[in-house]
């Protein structure tokens, strides 16, 4: 055991579990728990929505595809961007303002509260979607946790899986989302300078840009342009695959919930800026580090590790061990916020609303903390266990939650003919798409992935059947709606 | 060919994501025009 490398790790993590226990100040309350007491700034808002959202992907899925794709691999990243952008732009300041106005703390209570109409059967759809999805994907996220764990120390990835999950369950449970928001916000900073960094670095190791480029053009010509070795009607499909990537990060509600919280609606732009900033610049550090990883070693096992790799062979091991700790908090990042979603979805909507009617606030945040323990041990036994690839994990994950959430959150954000019936359907034909489109067209799936024919079928039948129901309060929506897009101090 | 890549490659590694970068700072920095105040104690009010 390299105790030099495994020092800044350990150390990193006890202060991590002390932002959750400094944050237990903001969790006296419902919204202080579930919102952080909707007093997040624009720069906590913009960094934990960033990383959050692009989970490990960008340092462990995306640095494996530009060492074996070189530039076409961007396509993803520019789908993905272009989700962000779609969020703040037509979600951010709505769902912020709007959230306050029914007072909503949760995902589920801001539909219910905001088609007025039988609650039971969106309460049900959505824990069920948040509960299962969320699940699978704290999992995936432990599981790539323990597997870089064993790759660099060698040690079993069950016990760093244990220990990955008992980490992120213990500073969830005590910060509630104050607590998630700041250590996002710390690692995200971190995953942001550090990648910059690395990739730089590598780039000068490997002898500089023209040295790179040169070599890489050697091995494979087709790594110094953006067509993948394809043209006319072949390449359109994949750049409209890739591209349609960036659709299932719209309206997942462990990273829209970010919106929710930003102290008011007037920060939204500045937390946009902010957002694409430090994406930008992770993307093209963690790029430089793929595309130069693959002159430094060309005969890796797995390209998706060059990132823990690089910091080991490369750099000295306290630096090392620093970027392994906040590249495994990147996956923590994901990961705690699903568990707090899931936990707050069960507490809310579950618990309030069926088994203890009358629950005081302090009641209420207890069984919140228990389902994110439940939760917790429950994901960590889905890493245990888990034997597919993390990476599709994540992509069918993600998709569920989007193609669930996303349509029906968009059109409520704008329309105000949308009903409880047009909300129940929308949900649960996205749901079933998704399920059903992997199932039964798995060899195209690889061009267009379930997310956006889901998204697109959902959002069909939610305004189809809106128009064939009322909207009782169409009046006090109106004038809600009109609020909601109004940008507040 | 500009430093051994060819147009298409620095179009999508660089300049497209720095164009959606430059326009969510120049959006920002456009600000806002109409801000308002209170949102929740209007909405007490009525």
């Amino acid at each position: 055991m390299n105790w030099m490398l495994l020092a800044p790790i350990i150390l990193y993590f006890v202060f991590i579990v002390g932002i959750g226990v400094y944050s237990y100040r903001f969790t006296d309350s419902r919204e202080g728990f579930h919102l952080g007491g909707r007093k997040m700034s624009s720069w906590v808002t913009a960094i934990s929505y960033a990383f959050s959202g692009m989970s490990a992907f960008v340092l462990i899925g995306f640095v494996g595809m530009v060492y074996t794709m070189g530039p076409s691999s961007f396509y993803t990243l520019i789908g993905y961007n272009l989700g962000f952008a779609f969020s703040y732009l037509f979600i951010a300041k709505r769902i912020r303002n709007y959230s306050e106005i029914v007072g909503a703390y949760t995902y589920t209570d801001y539909f219910v509260k905001r088609v007025r109409g039988n609650a039971h059967i969106i309460r049900a759809i959505s824990a069920l979607s948040i509960v299962v999805f969320m699940s699978a994907y704290v999992g995936s996220q432990l599981a790539a946790g323990g597997m870089t764990i064993e790759t660099v120390f060698g040690v079993s990835p069950l016990v760093a899986i244990i220990i990955a999950g008992i980490v992120v369950t213990f500073y969830c449970l005590f910060g509630g989302f104050a607590g998630v928001s700041l250590t996002d916000y710390f690692q995200g900073i971190l995953v942001v300078i550090g990648t910059a960094i690395l990739g730089i670095y590598m780039i000068i190791h490997a002898g500089g840009w023209s040295e790179v480029v040169a070599q890489v053009a050697a091995s494979d010509a087709s790594l110094t342009t953006a067509s993948m070795g394809a043209g006319g009607s072949t390449l359109f499909g994949m750049i409209f695959g890739f591209l349609t990537l960036g659709v299932a990060i719209i309206g997942r509600p462990h990273d829209t919930i970010r919106f929710f919280a930003i102290s008011s609606s007037s920060e939204i732009k500045k937390s946009f800026a902010i957002t694409l900033t430090a994406l930008s610049i992770t993307y093209w550090g963690a790029f430089l580090v793929g595309y130069s990883g693959r002159v430094i070693f060309p005969a890796i096992e797995n390209p998706e590790y060059i990132f823990p790799i690089a910091l080991v062979e490369l750099t000295h091991p306290l630096f090392a061990g620093f970027m392994i700790s906040v590249f495994l908090g990147l996956l923590m990042s994901t990961a705690d916020s699903q568990l707090l979603s899931a936990g707050s979805t069960f507490a809310e909507d579950i618990y309030k609303k069926y088994i203890d009617k009358n629950a005081s606030d302090k009641r209420i945040v207890m069984v919140t903390r228990l389902f994110i323990v439940v939760v917790g041990i429950l994901s960590t036994v889905v890493a245990i266990t888990n034997t597919t690839s993390i990476f599709w994990i994540t992509v069918y994950a993600s998709a569920g939650l989007a193609a669930t959430f996303a349509p029906v959150l968009v059109i409520s954000l704008y329309w105000d003919r949308l009903t409880n019936a047009g909300v129940v359907s929308g949900m649960l034909s996205g749901f079933i798409t998704v399920v059903v489109w992997k199932s039964i067209a798995p060899e195209i799936s690889w061009i267009m992935t379930e997310a956006l024919p889901a998204i697109f079928i959902s959002a069909i039948v939610t305004i189809v059947v809106s128009l064939l129901t009322k909207q009782p309060h169409i009046e006090r929506i109106r004038f809600e709606l009109d609020r909601a897009k109004k940008t507040w101090a | 060919m500009v430093l051994g890549w060819d147009l298409s490659a620095w179009l999508v590694v660089v300049i497209v994501p720095f164009v959606i970068t430059l326009f969510s700072i120049l959006y920002y920095l456009k600000g806002d025009k109409d801000v308002q105040h209170n949102l929740t104690e209007k909405r007490d009010e009525q």
